[in-house]
């Protein structure tokens, strides 16, 4: 099969011979005379040039393969005859590699039998008033089949009467002109071989054979396609079936059908990503689509809008749909000598507004459809942002903080280390006031400091481009070293060091719920901490003793004759020098751990969620 | 170790605690929040007459509010604006444009008479220790007013929310005395800024009200907006109406604010277009109205957080008031007769010359017993025992006193004094018109202070729907099955604008209410579509599953938008639908044998009117041929 003004002239070029010619020799160069010139026969040329009439040759083994191309040239014909109304069904057989397609249409006329399956260039199908819409329309089908079987045998019947030809490797064997024959329908019988010599070994694959048919019988609803005499292969649906049958139940709606003389589609959105097609010229499948494919696209996408009176991008509209679309075209142009991409450009413009006006329609008698579709495009679309502003922030937020990380004063050794590496720890200190003291008390060697500003976002059910955008946030998981893997983290110990105070506590849980809800592996590993601090200092002019309890200071009180007592209110009022113990060898923390991963969401979703009844009827039992 | 969800529920509780009580909710004894509090007993400690800086007043307030210095500031802007217990020197910001007030130490305040004679009382007054522990403050001030509907408040804590509107004082003070008399009284929101409202939802307090601007509307060409609602500034306000002009929902040329001492904010009309034209849309397209929704959450006397109704709020500010003047008088009283007792001691002490007795005595203790002793004849006359404490006072008295002392005058004193404390106990005896003394006397003196600035009016909520334009034909075409402003072919149905909704029945008398299409598919052969009107009778004729035929007359007043509904039990064929009452239903029945009445006529007018879901009334239970209604 070959499209016109591409294989042939090519045939006649001179070029063709001359890479041959070229390598044979490195001495004497060989002659390049008018004696080099060849002029091949038709059925020779199909057999030395196979490629470019039935593509790749193959063993059966891929779907594409040369053998279900012949098999594909024969049964077109057949379904060419359904397609101009005459006969429904075709039955397939194949048994070992002899393949048998009998149609029950008009059947060839009997006197042109072997011209119609050997002679190139011959057939009826120039002729738009014996065919329309098919898709052999060269005339060179049959007759590369031909050329490429060891064994080829076309019977014809017309009323009671038929005619054989019988060809081996393209060369005509026998034939009978007419004959008479009793219970035979009209139609074409079809049986050929292929030829070992084109082929090699091969097997033909059921299951290709099944799609195949399958797609035919979809393709054309109403025709019966049997294998072999058992399976059947019938489609009351159309395209729908075909649709349904390639995805899963998992349906996002129900999908949409449309079909009209010349156009035919069905699609649906599946909750996975991506897109899908099978598009469809005259019954050929076109796996690299082309423009009916890309119109098809268009005029979805622009139905859509349309419907919606939105300015959805494309990429939200199509991520996740399959859609099947078939197109008759009068005079379909390929761009691969294979057809599977179809080229003819005066397609798009009535494909784009039927496709249009068929899915606006489709969407407002389907209610439930056009909500399921919004809904899907408008999750597609902050899935898109999300991610595209995550890129955009992580690039400009990682600018920032090339040189140094504001508001960390890191340590020199980190987690790792073979030195000091266990004792690594890194304070997240709740304002400028208490990290200052934190700072000048520390050990410089393993601890680290990052201060917060007040209280920092509630990142509950927050996705994680707002990382991102609150540059608190994204310097804390930058100094932490966290943002790819959480292996990477440069502290052993993260300590929560707030005020001991209401709004210290406050922050305590907005910082938990940070880790909890982007970082649960280091809550889990037993990397945070929560830093305890003195809430009382009992004092004399001899003695000191800090209380981290009320009962620890009535001790103190009892000890101590003639007491100072302060109350700590903020980590900033404990001075450098008495901080050093509370960050030192006695420092006192408490380790947050996790009960059970799976209660986590449930407590975060009640205490930092938004505010319920439930919620406040705890709150009213439970004041303090 | 701690598990993540108990040290949640520690910091949570406690934070959320501490936010309800101590910060966002006002008291309702005082009507104030903590900060306010603070901020009002620093003022109290440093008054002197004179005005403060407000910086000065906020270092102060810091001895007991422990938190950042950004805070209070603010917080005594706020309460000043209210004009009840501060008065302001200098700029406060200004409650109608909203401009902020000038740095803090630009800016004075002090009490006003008011804050003096209704709020503090120290002896009167439960402190408890700051944060620190080093100074005092008072858990709740003995207010006398209900400063909590007077002033108002807003605040959000967790898990709660409160959000009180602000009243008359004049007028709840009036209430107060209807209440102590039993008579009824009503409480009625007052904005500082004036403007409408409506509060037949008001709910006591936690409901909602509408709140309008005032227009005048005089001029065919122009509206001047004198009052702007609660909740607005003229900043606000004018941003709204801008960003309805832009959606081309209202048609102005211009707008400016020339609000200076009162609010003046000119809207220029566009050509064409008519004050009378404009007002409604001003009202359903920008904030010149607005819906509020009140909720009186506050901090009951057990300091709980309680919602409560503005006359459960206003009953307990009386109890109060009288709780205080019971005091009041109770420790003037007490002071009284400590007074006359150190009177009649000094009397008898000087007019029987006992000092003469010390004159030998050489221990204290002696000078003590000799000065006992020279009272003992006279304890008839003494009000009460002699402690030593009293002794040592009259020995603390000036030789010049002595000498000096006029019989006469302190008799006079002691009478004055006697006559007050039959004065106080008659008080106490009639504690209700005491206190409604009290309250009329404050009313008279602030009468003029507090006149009432919002009209409290009755006004039907602007429909959106009904200020808006119909300009656009809704149009039905039967073939394709579409409805909609933007169908161009059919038949015109009526005019709509796009704020509308229709009630749309279709062929198999499922309906649904929808706002206007611009293309919506029905279906072939829809039954009814207009306008929804909740009054309008359907009559739904139709035959269930065994063939009797059933009649069902319903009015669709309950829908949701966009929701499709049946008019009859699943199952049933519909067999007509008409809104015309005034027909009748023909049955022709099956003949069958003793079957005399072959037809039989129902007037449709005859079947009561039932809900939605009820289910039809079965007309007969004869077979029928057929079924028509005419």
């Amino acid at each position: 099969m070959n499209r016109n003004g591409n294989g042939k002239p090519q045939n006649g070029k001179p070029q063709n011979g001359k890479p041959q010619n070229g390598k044979s020799n490195g001495n004497s160069a060989p002659v390049y005379d008018e004696s080099k010139i060849k002029t091949l026969s038709s059925l020779e040329h199909i057999r030395l040039r196979t490629g470019m009439y039935i593509g790749r040759l193959g063993d059966g083994s891929d779907p594409d393969d040369g053998i279900y191309i012949l098999l594909k040239e024969v049964i077109d014909n057949a379904v060419d005859e359904f397609i101009m109304g005459h006969g429904k069904q075709v039955d397939v057989a194949i048994d070992a590699d002899r393949v048998a397609v009998r149609d029950y249409g008009r059947g060839i006329p009997l006197g042109k039998i072997v011209e119609c399956v050997s002679v190139i260039n011959t057939g009826a199908k120039y002729n738009d008033d014996v065919f329309q819409f098919s898709v052999g329309l060269n005339g060179v089908g049959t007759k590369a089949v031909n050329a490429l079987s060891a064994h080829f045998r076309a019977v014809a019947y017309r009323n009671g009467q038929y005619a054989e030809a019988v060809f081996a490797r393209g060369q005509l064997e026998s034939q009978t002109k007419k004959g008479k024959v009793a219970g035979q329908a009209d139609g074409t019988y079809v049986e050929f071989l292929p030829d070992e010599e084109i082929f090699g070994e091969f097997a033909f694959n059921f299951e290709y054979l099944e799609k195949r048919l399958w797609n035919y019988a979809c393709l054309n609803s109403g025709l019966r396609l049997v294998l072999n005499g058992e399976q059947k292969f019938e489609s009351k649906h159309g395209l729908l079936d075909l649709l349904r049958s390639e995805v899963s139940d998992n349906l996002v709606y129900e999908p949409a059908y449309y079909k009209s003389q010349y156009l035919e589609f069905a699609f649906t959105h599946i909750p996975s990503y991506g897109e899908g097609y099978h598009s469809f010229v005259n019954g050929q499948y076109t796996s690299d689509g082309g423009t009916h494919q890309s119109a098809f696209r268009e005029g979805l996408f622009k139905g859509v809008n349309e419907f919606y009176k939105k300015n959805f991008n494309s990429v939200d509209v199509r991520d996740g749909i399959f859609g099947v679309v078939a197109v008759k075209v009068k005079e379909p142009v390929f761009e691969s000598q294979t057809k599977n991409k179809l080229g003819n450009t005066d397609l798009r413009g009535w494909i784009v507004n039927e496709v249009r006006e068929a899915v606006v329609d489709f969407l407002h008698k389907n209610r439930e459809a056009a909500q399921r579709l919004e809904e899907r495009i408008v999750h597609n679309e902050k899935l898109r942002k999300e991610l595209n502003a995550v890129k955009k922030e992580a690039k400009e937020a990682a600018r920032r903080i090339e040189i140094k990380i504001p508001n960390l004063k890191d340590c020199k050794y980190h987690k790792g280390d073979k030195k000091f590496g266990e004792e690594t720890t890194l304070f997240i200190a709740e304002g400028q006031s208490a990290g200052g003291s934190i700072i000048s008390s520390r050990d410089p060697n393993t601890q680290a400091i990052f201060t917060i500003k007040g209280k920092p976002q509630n990142t509950f059910n927050r996705g994680k481009a707002d990382i991102y955008k609150n540059e608190e946030l994204y310097n804390l998981m930058m100094a932490l070293g966290i943002e790819e893997e959480h292996e990477n983290l440069r502290y052993n110990r993260v300590v929560i060091a707030t005020d001991a105070d209401v709004d210290g506590f406050h922050i305590r849980n907005l910082l938990m719920t940070f880790f909890l809800n982007y970082f649960e592996e280091l809550v889990v590993a037993g990397h945070v901490y929560i830093l305890e601090t003195p809430l009382f200092r009992v004092r004399n002019k001899k003695e000191t003793v800090y209380c981290y309890t009320e009962k620890e200071r009535d001790r103190a009180l009892k000890k101590i004759k003639s007491p100072e007592i302060t109350r700590f209110k903020g980590l900033g009022e404990i001075s450098p020098k008495e901080f050093e113990q509370f960050i030192g060898e006695a420092m006192r923390l408490v380790k947050v751990t996790v009960r059970s991963m799976s209660q986590v969401p449930d407590t975060l979703t009640f205490y930092m969620g938004k505010n319920t009844p439930d919620r406040r009827e705890y709150i009213m039992e439970n004041l303090v | 170790m701690a598990y993540v969800d108990s040290l949640y529920e520690h910091n949570f509780i406690e934070y959320a605690s501490y936010v309800i009580k101590e910060r966002a909710i006002p008291h309702v004894d005082d009507g104030l929040k903590p900060v306010q509090r603070r901020i009002l007993h620093s003022m109290n400690e440093m008054d002197d007459g004179r005005f403060h800086k407000v910086a000065s007043v906020v270092g102060h307030a810091m001895k007991y509010h422990p938190h950042g210095d950004q805070s209070i500031p603010s917080s005594l802007v706020v309460l000043a604006n209210r004009d009840l217990f501060i008065e302001k020197q200098g700029n406060f910001g200004n409650i109608f444009t909203g401009d902020e007030a000038a740095a803090p130490r630009y800016i004075e305040c002090r009490l006003t008479p008011l804050a003096r004679e209704v709020l503090f009382n120290s002896e009167l007054t439960e402190f408890q220790d700051s944060y620190d522990g080093r100074n005092k403050e008072p858990i709740v001030f003995p207010a006398k007013i209900p400063v909590l509907l007077a002033q108002g408040a807003e605040g959000i804590a967790v898990g709660m929310a409160t959000r009180i509107m602000p009243h008359n004082l004049i007028e709840l003070l009036e209430a107060e005395v209807a209440y102590l008399q039993d008579r009824p009284f009503e409480i009625r929101p007052d904005f500082p800024t004036g403007g409408l409202a409506d509060i037949s939802d008001y709910e006591e307090g936690n409901g909602k009200i509408l709140v309008r601007a005032k227009l005048d509307t005089s001029d065919p060409k122009r509206i001047l907006i004198r009052e702007i609602p609660y909740g607005t500034t003229t900043e606000s306000l004018i941003a709204s109406i801008e960003d309805a002009a832009r959606k081309n929902k209202i048609k102005i040329s211009t707008i400016s604010d020339f609000t200076a001492e009162k609010v003046e904010i000119e809207i220029k009309l566009a050509r064409g277009t008519y004050t009378e034209d404009l007002v409604d849309a001003l009202y359903a397209f920008t904030d010149c109205e607005l819906s509020i929704s009140a909720n009186l959450m506050l901090i009951n006397p057990e300091s709980k957080p309680q919602v409560m109704t503005t006359t459960q709020v206003l009953q307990n500010s009386v109890d109060r008031l009288i709780d205080i003047l019971v005091s009041e008088l109770r420790v003037e009283d007490g002071h009284l007769r400590d007074r006359l007792h150190a009177r009649s001691l000094e009397q008898v002490f000087i007019e029987n010359r006992i000092y003469q007795a010390i004159e030998e005595q050489t221990t204290t203790k002696k000078v003590t017993q000799a000065v006992r002793d020279g009272l003992a004849p006279f304890s008839v006359l003494i009000e009460r025992e002699v402690t030593d404490d009293d002794i040592d006072t009259l020995l603390k008295i000036p030789i010049r006193r002595i000498s000096l002392y006029d019989i006469n005058r302190a008799k006079k004193e002691m009478k004055e004094i006697r006559s007050r404390l039959r004065e106080i106990d008659t008080h106490l005896e009639n504690i209700i018109p005491y206190a409604t003394d009290f309250l009329e006397t404050i009313i008279a003196k602030y009468r003029d202070q507090f006149p009432r600035r919002t009209e409290i009016v009755s006004f039907e909520k602007v429909d959106v729907r009904e200020a808006a334009k119909r300009d656009q034909t809704l149009r039905y075409d039967r073939s394709s099955g579409y409805l909609g402003y933007k169908v161009a072919t059919g038949r015109a149905l009526f005019e709509v604008s796009q704020y509308d909704r229709v009630l749309v029945i279709r062929k198999d008398a499922t309906y649904s209410v929808d706002d206007v299409p611009d293309k919506l598919f029905v279906g072939k052969g829809m039954l009814h579509c207009g306008l929804v009107d909740k009054e309008q009778i359907f009559n739904v004729v139709y035959k269930d599953k065994n063939g009797y035929t059933y009649i069902k007359r319903c009015c669709v007043d309950k829908f949701i938008l966009n929701r499709t509904y049946s008019m009859m039990p699943e199952g049933c064929k519909l067999i007509k639908l008409t809104t015309d009452s005034e027909r009748k239903v023909t049955l022709d029945y099956k003949p069958k044998p003793r079957l005399r009445v072959l037809n039989e006529e129902f007037p449709i007018s005859q079947y009561p009117v039932r809900g939605l879901r009820a289910g039809g009334i079965r007309l007969s239970t004869k077979e029928f041929e057929s079924c028509k209604v005419v």
